[in-house]
């Protein structure tokens, strides 16, 4: 071979290898922005507002997007059901949206099992087919849902003759129930809790997936979080508490069944404290038989009756999943009556603003699942149902369905269901998609697009469309696509007459709320209205005592809850959800059985112990958790885990406790009957190591989570501990306040070096004062101190080190405002890239949140009762006791003596001149010596580089760095919105308002419990909430001048543990 | 402190009073040179297993540099591990080295002239293996010249407050100043070896090290000036370099850390670990090469009383710590001592104070001092419980800091076992090398404790056997 030839070759054979490597297999065009959409503007958001799906409650939320993707979700400020909060299952939306486990195209099921990729074209075929072949045997079943798609599927389930069944999972069946009989209206009542001062609930986990969360948690923190010397009170009703029973200030510990009885019981004191004469039931009622049968005083439902008769200021809520026992329509008829007979209709209850939309019920499903197994049912078509997950059905239920002659799913991923079916038509995510949901009669929730479809997915709206031309059947009002169907149903219904603009105005809104949905101002509605005389349709109701069964040798009754991450277990494949600990137990990614701990110390258990837990119709074997907040004699189990499906997060993770529980129907309202069962617990003699993520849940030494007793908090002054309090005295008159004054970089070109001073002719007073506030702090000379403990932290030293022409950002924190639902949490892995480590690495203690809710159980006294109680003992004998519970959000303290930042070698941090302690990734060379100095322990150190399967990664917030193994991360404060605020305030030459910058912790608190802001303006928001009487600094004798001020928590009982 | 009881009455004229079974120069130099020789199958049972130890250390650490340091068992909150125990242990045991040549030279201990040479070089591969670990620790070792402060255009400059960059600075200087010590007092005898070796590779090695020392008298002259004052130089050194690493805690707020008592503490126990680890050394090399005669149990009865000086005073600081910790009545610091002893490490916490403060009384009886084989297994014993005072010190006192939400236990993974084993395995790997490469006992300064040479009777006196209870010749072992 010559040389030359041989060059030739070789290069040949090089440029075909790299070619050959260029391709992916995949088209792939990289079009540059040479002609930019309108809307799309390189290195700026665009938000879109639109409706969340991954609940009924329907908030209302705004998609952030860059660059055409959207990158985080957040609350919808002009919706009436989210306030401008979500939720943690909301913020994980996304995730959703970017699950590389979606179904990216239709498939049908392949003869050799497997799938077949189709085209939408022989998909639609396929469905028209399958449902011919069934012959008018077919039934549609779907979620509940409202709005638009609601009314089109019943419209083509009219004209193609299909049966339609409604199904949901916590369908709330007996609380519609008893609406229909005790006021004769349909939906689960709205509940203004933001209007009482007493809330009851009766297993209602209002906090997690009772009605709409973030409504209700909002309109809670509003009502019960200590405010001008009022303080509201929650009491809980049941064996067990979930999120919303740790925000409790009172227990009644009823055992499982005989909530009711309670409710009754206090129903009857009510009415008596009335006066009124009293019909049945409540005249039947014995409250000290009652008491006995719940195994609580009688003095604690007493005394929580007595509380309850307030003029209408208080509600009862319930029964949620925890307490749907084979006497639910009785608890929920007996909490209706309850709040009648306390005068709460028309004040904190309305009857008549149904919330949630139609529903379907169990009864239903199971009367399907007795068909299918008949062999009765010639085709199914599924959408946004997964029965055969988290629901308790029938042994031969699964074998039913395989019966099914054809089922086409609409789901979006590989569901237990959809795994069955032979032909799938992956529907939209949401965020991909048209549509509308009425959660509450007159908000009318707008969802649009935010972005371009991920997959090759198509909207269920237009596929059933589209089937029906095929089929050439005629759907009343149909149009050519789902988006002129709704377009025409609002021009119809919504809003009629209403032009282009209009309808462009709704969009940019999100939502559309009509006159009447809205309840008058809280408590100013009507006076209240006691009825004591229940109606008559409730005489049929049975009151008796709800039975439990299971084995003969059983100790324990069964308690299963629904997840405050998971919902039903259809998120369950949210990587962001399964990382966050549960707020509860704080166990991350698997399932777990709730045991009280001087139950499990008896049976030598401890955390992490795995039990077989066997009921009359199933066995699991859980790693046991202990709770004291549940009674003895019970054991609680969360639903949503256990997939078999759903793709790689939520694949076998933990147990679907329904396999645990027989199909039983409650008939008096069709829902399922989830409290049933007792239990056997037997150890296995294994242990697991859990990902979990609680150290030290008694903190009674430390006092890092202060209470104090609402008499205190009355007497508290606004402190002067931020030296604010004597600041604002002179200041609060002065004209305009400081505002946050323009940097000094605005007038000279470039940021001055930290210290350097600027005075513009003489100082303004109040920049005078601030001068003497500031003193010398961080790291200067202090003078003038004593040494007593009470000496710390110095005077004026609250800034630290900072440059005085800038602002100081700081947080305040309520905590009483704070329910611990770690919505936070999510939102801060959503802004700020935060690498999702897996179980293994959660249980070695590498979560790498930013922000974490540290659950503290509060030691000492309490009851209603009175009397010390020890830690751990205050409960569960069935007593009306208390668990006190701290919940405490720990983030960077942005410390102005940051104990990090002296010892990094390499300056990775370092001090802002704006007071944030900031850390420089690529700088960082991973001493983890900063975390060890950290006494907050709130960096995170990235033990692995941390991986984003595709499309996953999409979602990354293109203004945060994406880190590496081996570098320390921290909360910035959201450095990314100070930062881009100050670029707009710059452009639009202004100063940045209070307020303007909203960290993604604050942004989306369901109670409002974060306040951000510049500490040194005293008017701004930060620095008044900072200066309550309540503030405090954890771990400030140390002298670390942290920029987060906690309000302390306010106990109905005297807190103990003080003092130190 | 019981005085050294004298050496019998009436000693022979002619025997050295340190070592009386050494008759003559011409002995020394026959006995030491023999160790530099080739090496028997003995010592590569002994090298090829270190080998292969630093190969694991490599493995592991590669393993680590890959994958990330997910690889130990770090969490949050033990962010330091064994790697920073090892470290501290390594610096530690570099502390007696300089201790005995320095110290004990300026203050003309009579008994260092055998045991210095030795207690050198295991100085300076200690600080050597100390030195793997601040670099093994890092996230991101590949950027591990963020420290060092030299001139760059990253604009980055090691920030002066962070004791980790004193550590830098100190184990630098203590490597650099013990290094240019234990150089230049082997000179002289590094010449008598190139003198007396027949090999070739090992002539030209020696002649290129002796550095043309010819042994005149103004060598000599410059040579033992510059040898006191580096000794001089070195002092302060043995204080400062512990006393930095231990402001590496000190410096910081952790409960259990942050106490003033730390920079002496740590430079005894430094001392105390270094003697022991100087036992552990010798008395194996003493077996194997037959050096009974120049490693007397004198030598071993002044260490001793060292290491029991030092234990009291390690013992003294223990007692310190929880006195102050209960004192104090600081929460915290109350339950990190309190979490010491009775928490989830209460076993390390009482191999600890067993190895360290009850072991050693042993010392007080005469007959364990001179008892060789109760002097290496005390040795042993104290070489573990300073290991686990530095992982007390650190792991327990990280495990559980001010914030109880993030009280946590910390175990180390299979990367970082294997790194500590390789650690052992790298510095036995040079001190392997040493005793075949370089003259492991002083030739020069034993020959000035010697008994000068007389040209008439001299030569019957000084030709004395080995002592009769160490064998019949005490020339087998390792060749």
């Amino acid at each position: 071979m010559e040389r030359r030839d041989f060059l030739k070759v070789v290069g040949a054979a090089g440029a075909g290898a790299g070619l050959a490597g260029c391709s992916t297999g995949a088209a792939e065009n990289l079009i540059p922005y040479v002609v930019p959409p309108e809307e799309i503007v390189p290195g700026m958001a665009t938000w879109y507002r639109t409706t969340c799906q991954e609940c009924p409650a329907g908030c209302g939320m705004s998609i952030r997007t860059r660059e055409g993707r959207a990158v985080k979700a957040e609350g919808n400020a002009l919706s009436p059901i989210s306030h401008g909060r979500l939720c943690a299952r909301g913020q994980a939306s996304l995730q959703g949206l970017y699950d590389p486990d979606r179904i990216p195209q239709a498939l049908r099921r392949a003869s050799e099992g497997g799938w077949d990729r189709i085209s939408w074209d022989a998909a639609e075929r396929a469905l028209v087919d399958g449902l011919a072949s069934a012959r008018g045997n077919a039934v549609f079943l779907t979620g509940s849902s409202s709005g638009t798609l609601n009314e089109l599927i019943d419209a083509w389930c009219a004209a193609m003759g299909v049966e339609r069944v409604r199904f949901d999972v916590f369908g709330l069946e007996a609380v519609r129930t008893a609406s229909r009989l005790v006021y004769g209206s349909e939906g689960i009542p709205r509940h203004d809790l933001a209007a009482a001062e007493v809330v009851v609930t009766f297993g209602a986990d209002f906090m997690e997936t009772w009605g709409s969360t973030v409504d209700y948690t909002h309109g809670f923190v509003q009502g019960h979080a200590y405010q001008d010397g009022r303080r509201g009170r929650l009491i809980a009703v049941g064996p067990h508490l979930s999120l919303t029973g740790l925000s409790a200030d009172d227990w009644i510990a009823a055992r499982a069944g005989t909530e009711h009885l309670v409710a009754l019981a206090m129903a009857r004191i009510v009415a008596e404290s009335a006066g009124a004469s009293l019909d049945a039931p409540l005249g039947a009622v014995d409250v000290a038989a009652a008491a006995r049968a719940a195994d609580v005083d009688v003095a604690g439902i007493r005394a929580a009756a007595l509380a309850f008769a307030n003029d209408g200021r208080s509600v009862a809520l319930g029964p949620g999943v925890a307490a749907s026992s084979r006497a639910a329509t009785a608890l929920a008829t007996a909490v209706a009556l309850l709040n009648r007979s306390a005068g709460n209709v028309g004040r904190t209850v309305y009857p008549t603003q149904g919330e949630l939309g139609p529903a379907g019920s169990y009864a239903a499903l199971s009367e399907l699942v007795d068909r299918a197994s008949a062999g009765a049912l010639g085709a199914l078509l599924v959408h946004g149902a997964n029965p055969l997950h988290g629901v308790p059905l029938a042994a031969d239920a699964r074998a039913a369905f395989d019966r099914i002659g054809f089922i086409a799913s609409f789901a979006g991923q590989l569901d237990e269901t959809s795994a069955r079916a032979h032909l799938l038509l992956p529907d939209h995510h949401f965020l991909e998609s048209w549509g509308d949901v009425e959660p509450r009669p007159g908000v009318h929730g707008i969802v649009q697009p935010a972005m371009r479809p991920v997959f090759q997915t198509k909207q269920t709206g237009d596929v059933l469309l589209s089937a029906a031309r095929r089929a050439g059947v005629s759907v009343p009002a149909a149009e050519n696509t789902f988006y002129d169907y709704l377009r025409s149903r609002w021009a119809r219904d919504v809003m009629p007459g209403a032009d282009e603009e209009a309808w462009r105005s709704a969009l940019r809104a999100g939502v559309v709320v009509r006159e009447g949905a809205t309840p008058p101002a809280p408590g100013g509605g009507a006076a209240p209205q006691r009825t004591l005389a229940p109606p008559a349709s409730v005489a049929d109701v049975d009151f008796g005592q709800a039975e439990l069964t299971g084995p003969d040798s059983a100790e324990f009754d069964v308690i299963v809850y629904p997840s405050l991450r998971f919902y039903d277990g259809r998120l369950a494949n949210r990587p962001w959800l399964q990382e966050m600990p549960d707020p509860v137990s704080k166990i991350a990614w698997g399932s777990w059985v709730e045991m009280h701990p001087d139950v499990a110390a008896d049976k030598g258990l401890d955390v992490g112990h795995i039990v077989s837990v066997t009921t009359g119709d199933g066995e699991a074997e859980l790693p046991v958790w202990t709770h004291p907040g549940v009674r003895r004699d019970t054991i609680a189990i969360q639903l949503g885990q256990g997939h078999e499906n759903l793709g790689r997060y939520a694949r076998g993770r933990g147990v679907d406790a329904a396999r645990l529980l027989a199909p039983i129907v409650d008939t008096a309202s069709g829902g399922v009957v989830w409290i049933q069962a007792r239990a056997t617990v037997e150890p296995t003699g294994r242990w697991d190591r859990l990902p979990y993520t609680e150290g030290e849940a008694d903190a009674s030494a430390r006092d890092v989570a202060k209470a104090m007793s609402l008499e205190d908090a009355r007497a508290a002054e606004p402190v002067n501990i931020l030296g604010l309090a004597a600041y604002r005295a002179g200041v609060e008159n002065a004209p305009g306040g400081q505002g946050n004054e323009r940097g000094p970089e605005e007038e000279h070109g470039e940021p001055l070096p930290i210290g350097s001073r600027v005075h513009h002719g003489q100082p303004h007073p109040l920049e005078a004062q601030v001068d003497q506030l500031q003193g010398v702090g961080g790291f200067g000379p202090i003078t003038g101190i004593g040494a007593a403990p009470q000496d710390y932290p110095p005077p004026d030293t609250y800034y630290g080190e900072y440059s005085e022409e800038r602002p100081r950002w700081a947080l305040a924190i309520d905590m009483e405002r704070c329910t611990g639902c770690s919505a936070c949490m999510t939102a801060c892995y959503a802004e700020n890239n935060i690498g999702i480590i897996g179980p293994e690495q959660v249980a070695k203690g590498r979560l790498l949140s930013w922000i974490r809710i540290e659950r503290y159980w509060e030691l000492g006294q309490g009851g209603t009762q009175g009397g010390t109680l020890e830690a751990g003992e205050r409960d569960g004998d069935g007593r009306t006791s208390y668990l006190g519970t701290r919940f405490l959000p720990m983030l960077c303290q942005q410390c102005g003596n940051a104990p990090c930042e002296p010892v990094c070698p390499v300056y990775a941090a370092y001090h802002t001149p704006e007071g944030l302690n900031a850390q420089v990734y690529n700088r960082c060379v991973g001493t983890r010596y900063c975390a060890n100095n950290c006494p907050y322990k709130v960096r995170q150190y990235n033990y692995y580089t941390w991986e984003w399967p595709e499309p996953l990664n999409w979602q990354l917030n293109p203004d945060v760095t994406v880190r590496e193994k081996g570098v320390m991360e921290k909360c910035t404060f959201c450095v990314q919105r100070i930062r881009d605020a100050q670029h707009n305030a710059r452009v639009e030459d202004r100063p940045v308002a209070d307020g303007e910058i909203v960290p993604a912790c604050a942004q989306t608190c369901p109670g409002d419990a974060i306040v951000f802001g510049d500490i040194k303006n005293p008017n701004s928001r930060v620095a008044q909430v900072s200066a309550s009487g309540r503030a405090y600094r954890v771990l400030g004798e140390l002298n670390t001048q942290p920029g987060v001020t906690y309000l302390q928590r306010v106990s109905m009982h005297a807190p103990a543990g003080e003092g130190h | 402190m019981a005085t050294v009881t004298p050496p019998p009455a009436a000693p022979p004229p002619r025997r050295s009073p340190t070592h009386p079974h050494v008759g003559s120069y011409a002995q020394v130099n026959r006995d030491i040179f023999r160790m530099l020789s080739r090496p028997g199958r003995g010592w590569w049972m002994l090298f090829i297993p270190t080998l292969a130890g630093v190969g694991l250390l490599g493995f592991a650490f590669a393993v680590q540099v890959v994958l990330g340091i997910g690889m130990t068992g770090l969490m949050n909150p033990v962010g330091w591990g064994v790697y920073i125990t090892t470290f501290v242990f390594w610096v530690g045991i570099a502390h007696s080295g300089t201790l005995i040549s320095a110290i004990l030279y300026l203050f003309r201990a009579p008994w260092r002239q055998s045991i210095y040479r030795a207690a050198e070089a295991m100085t300076v591969f200690a600080v050597m293996t100390a030195g793997l670990f601040p670099i093994i620790h890092l996230g991101r070792p590949w950027v591990f010249y963020y420290l060092l402060p030299y001139p760059n255009q990253r604009l980055i400059w090691p920030n002066f407050r962070s004791p980790l960059l004193w550590d830098v600075f100190a184990v630098g200087t203590y490597f650099t100043v013990s290094a240019v010590f234990f150089y230049i007092g082997m000179i002289p005898d590094i010449a008598a070896a190139r003198d007396s070796t027949e090999v070739r590779w090992r002539r030209k090695l020696y002649t290129a090290m002796a550095l043309g020392w010819t042994g005149t008298d103004r060598e000599w002259k410059h040579f033992s000036r510059a040898y006191l004052y580096l000794a001089a130089l070195a002092t302060p050194l043995v204080l400062s370099v512990h006393s930095v690493v231990s402001w590496d805690f000190a410096m910081s707020i952790v409960p259990g850390w942050h106490t003033t008592i730390f920079a002496p503490y740590f430079v005894a126990g430094a001392i105390f670990s270094g003697l022991a680890m100087v036992i552990t050394i010798l008395i194996p090399m003493r077996k194997a090469f037959g050096l009974q005669a120049y490693l007397t149990p004198r030598h071993f009865d002044a260490m001793s009383k060292l290491i029991l000086l030092t234990a009291l005073i390690v013992t003294y600081a223990y007692a310190t710590e929880y006195f102050m910790a209960w004192y104090s009545f600081e929460v915290p610091e109350r339950n990190a001592f309190f979490n010491r002893a009775f928490g989830d490490y209460w076993w390390a916490t009482w191999i600890m104070i067993t190895c360290n403060a009850f072991v050693p009384q042993l010392l007080w009886f005469r007959n364990v001092r001179t008892s060789i084989g109760a002097l290496f297994t005390i040795s042993i014993f104290i070489n573990i419980g300073m290991w686990f005072e530095r992982f007390v010190i650190i792991i327990v006192s990280l495990s559980h800091e001010y914030v109880p939400w993030q009280w946590g236990t910390y175990m180390p993974s299979w990367v970082e076992i294997a790194i500590l084993a390789g650690s052992f395995a790298w510095f036995f790997m040079w001190f392997l090398l040493f005793i075949r490469l370089l003259p492991p006992i002083s030739v020069a300064e034993l020959k000035e404790v010697l008994p000068s040479p007389l040209r008439a009777d001299g030569a019957a006196a000084a030709r004395v056997g080995p002592p009769a209870d160490h064998g019949p010749s005490g020339h087998e072992g390792v060749r």
